[in-house]
């Protein structure tokens, strides 16, 4: 195939366009945490020439209530994570190499969280979670989140396992090991890659997460996505503070995206299409 | 080693019975969590939606049929929502598939600088959907955001929160911008592994570009994008984050998704036994999806 000189240019076009389009609002965001309000609310806007001030940080820094809220989205992230990892994996297991009674009713129920909207079920849940004095809690939140990722995560590891040839298990067992001992000694090694993939998809997914702890908590289990909520008021915004805390939401997914690239797209990958 | 012992003829297979009693042990915390997470609120919000439970009520709970889902409220705001969520996501799903393709395609030709340009496109997807539309309506503030600045470059004035059709192309835009690398990295797993004989003969025969689309590549892509249509049409359904803080459905209701309806009825109305019926209903409506996705599931 020919590849003539304008087409590659406007594959250049095309490809710069869209990611001015992707980037131009997260470097706004990152710069307007360093600038100050009157820098900030300034029009036209101050795109580069503006006054550096480390002052949106040092209020965060030194605001006790922003700490709570990271400690409870660093919470909710890794309890999330450790409640997946721990349930989604035997059951992909179970999923994709055997047959048992109620495997029907669990792939009915996860295909079911796959397209109910999470409000259907946070309606009747937010009653039940303040009958059993669990309102503002860390732990409902982290069941929730568990549920709602745990499709997609067990997706993936049926898809991971499944790339596994199912020889390498029988040759084992023939040579005496017991099922638990396959799964200790021959898939579990060889499903890291996966078990990782799923474990950054969770831990994304549940520092993103904002419908279920805006319903399910008020003050000690808010998590930063609904603690940057106050800097929008009736009468006011703070942009310098509002963009800091937005930045620092975005940190730790920028780093996964640099670093974990390749988890990331094959695990899309291996959840959307099932292997 | 292991060629070896593949090698080595068959004498036991895991017994069957070993392997039922296995599989039901690993797969049972798994069900747990789903039946009290999903089956009983769904269930429990079923029996609230036949009921006038509510929050901020005097009166006892009690049974009164079907009433919730006649009433007209509930017939008006539901059908207008239900507008709203089908628009978001048809139109949000077109402009995806169309420069997602496009995107898809350029990536896979195998241009310097590729994988740089793929990290960056990957980006929205993974951000905190919250702080991107804390982002955008920060951007698209009418008074001093950098749209309307960008818009007096070019000499137009439109204010993207103030008209019903404006907020709503401001919500699709920000649909559009948060999922288009979801279409993007699975449009490109498509086209890398379309078998390249294909592509070459039709090279020979001196297909053009457009012929080359449309009538080898999009064919044999097919089942790529009827998955990546049902994924991202069930996701934009469920959009609620970026409505929340970006338009919180205004002006009016026009922005008011089923998501948000179920929402603002039940936490700023305080009326469970209305927003469980909404909830129910949403569950009914995507009935025939779900029946789609257990047809593509295969374990």
């Amino acid at each position: 195939m020919r590849d003539r000189l304008y087409s590659r240019i406007f594959a250049y076009l095309l490809l710069v366009s869209i990611s001015l389009i992707v980037l131009f609002p997260v470097l706004y965001i990152l710069t307007t945490a360093f600038k100050t309000n009157v820098d900030a609310e300034h029009f036209p806007p101050k795109l580069f020439k503006f006054d550096v001030t480390t002052d949106n940080i040092k209020y965060l820094s030194e605001n006790e209530e922003f700490w709570s809220a990271v400690r409870v989205s660093l919470s909710v992230a890794i309890l999330t994570t450790v409640v997946v990892l721990f349930i989604a994996t035997p059951l992909a297991y179970g999923l994709a190499r055997t047959r048992f009674p109620g495997k029907k009713l669990a792939v009915l129920l996860i295909t079911l969280v796959q397209v109910t909207p999470a409000i259907v079920l946070l309606v009747p849940m937010f009653s039940l979670v303040s009958q059993f004095g669990l309102y503002d809690k860390i732990l409902p939140q982290v069941l929730i989140i568990s549920a709602l990722i745990l499709p997609f995560g067990t997706w993936i590891l049926v898809a991971f396992i499944k790339a596994i040839p199912i020889e390498l298990e029988e040759a084992a067992i023939v040579d005496g090991a017991t099922h638990l001992q396959v799964i200790w000694l021959i898939i579990r090694p060889l499903l890291m890659p996966g078990i990782s993939t799923v474990a950054i998809f969770t831990l994304i997914g549940a520092w993103n997460e904002f419908l279920v702890p805006v319903i399910m908590s008020e003050s000690k289990a808010q998590p930063v996505t609904v603690f940057i909520l106050r800097f929008i008021t009736e009468k006011n915004i703070d942009y310098g503070l509002l963009a800091t805390a937005c930045a620092f939401l975005f940190i730790p997914v920028l780093l996964f995206t640099i670093f974990a690239k390749r988890f990331i797209v094959e695990g899309l990958l291996a959840g959307s299409t099932k292997g | 080693m292991l060629t070896t012992l593949s090698r080595r003829p068959m004498r036991k297979r895991p017994s069957r019975r070993d392997n039922r009693i296995l599989g039901f042990f690993f797969s049972l915390p798994g069900l747990v969590l789903l039946i009290t997470v999903v089956l009983t609120p769904l269930i429990t919000g079923f029996f609230y939606s036949v009921t006038n439970k509510s929050l901020i009520s005097m009166q006892p709970t009690k049974f009164i049929g079907f009433q919730n889902y006649q009433s007209d409220v509930f017939n008006a705001s539901f059908s207008s929502a239900l507008m709203v969520s089908l628009k978001i996501t048809i139109l949000s799903l077109l402009t995806q598939l169309l420069t997602g393709y496009a995107i898809a395609k350029t990536l896979t030709r195998k241009l310097r600088g590729t994988s740089f340009f793929v990290t960056v496109i990957m980006l929205p997807m993974l951000l905190t959907p919250v702080a991107v539309g804390m982002m955008w309506s920060l951007m698209l503030n009418p008074d001093l955001g950098v749209i309307k600045w960008l818009q007096n470059l070019i000499g137009l004035d439109i204010n993207f929160l103030g008209s019903p059709t404006a907020a709503m192309s401001a919500i699709i835009f920000l649909e559009w911008w948060g999922h288009l690398p979801f279409v993007v990295l699975v449009f490109m797993a498509g086209i890398l592994n379309l078998p390249q004989e294909v592509l070459e003969a039709a090279s020979i025969d001196g297909a053009n570009w457009i012929q080359t689309n449309l009538r080898v590549i999009i064919p044999m892509l097919a089942p790529v994008i009827a998955v990546v249509a049902i994924i991202r049409s069930v996701n934009a359904f469920r959009m609620f984050d970026t409505i929340f803080v970006l338009t919180n459905g205004g002006p009016g209701s026009s922005t008011v998704n089923l998501p948000f309806l179920a929402f603002k009825t039940a936490f700023t109305y305080f009326d469970t036994s209305r927003a469980s019926a909404i909830a129910v209903s949403i569950v009914v409506l995507v009935l025939p999806v779900y029946f789609v996705f257990l047809r593509m599931t295969k374990v």
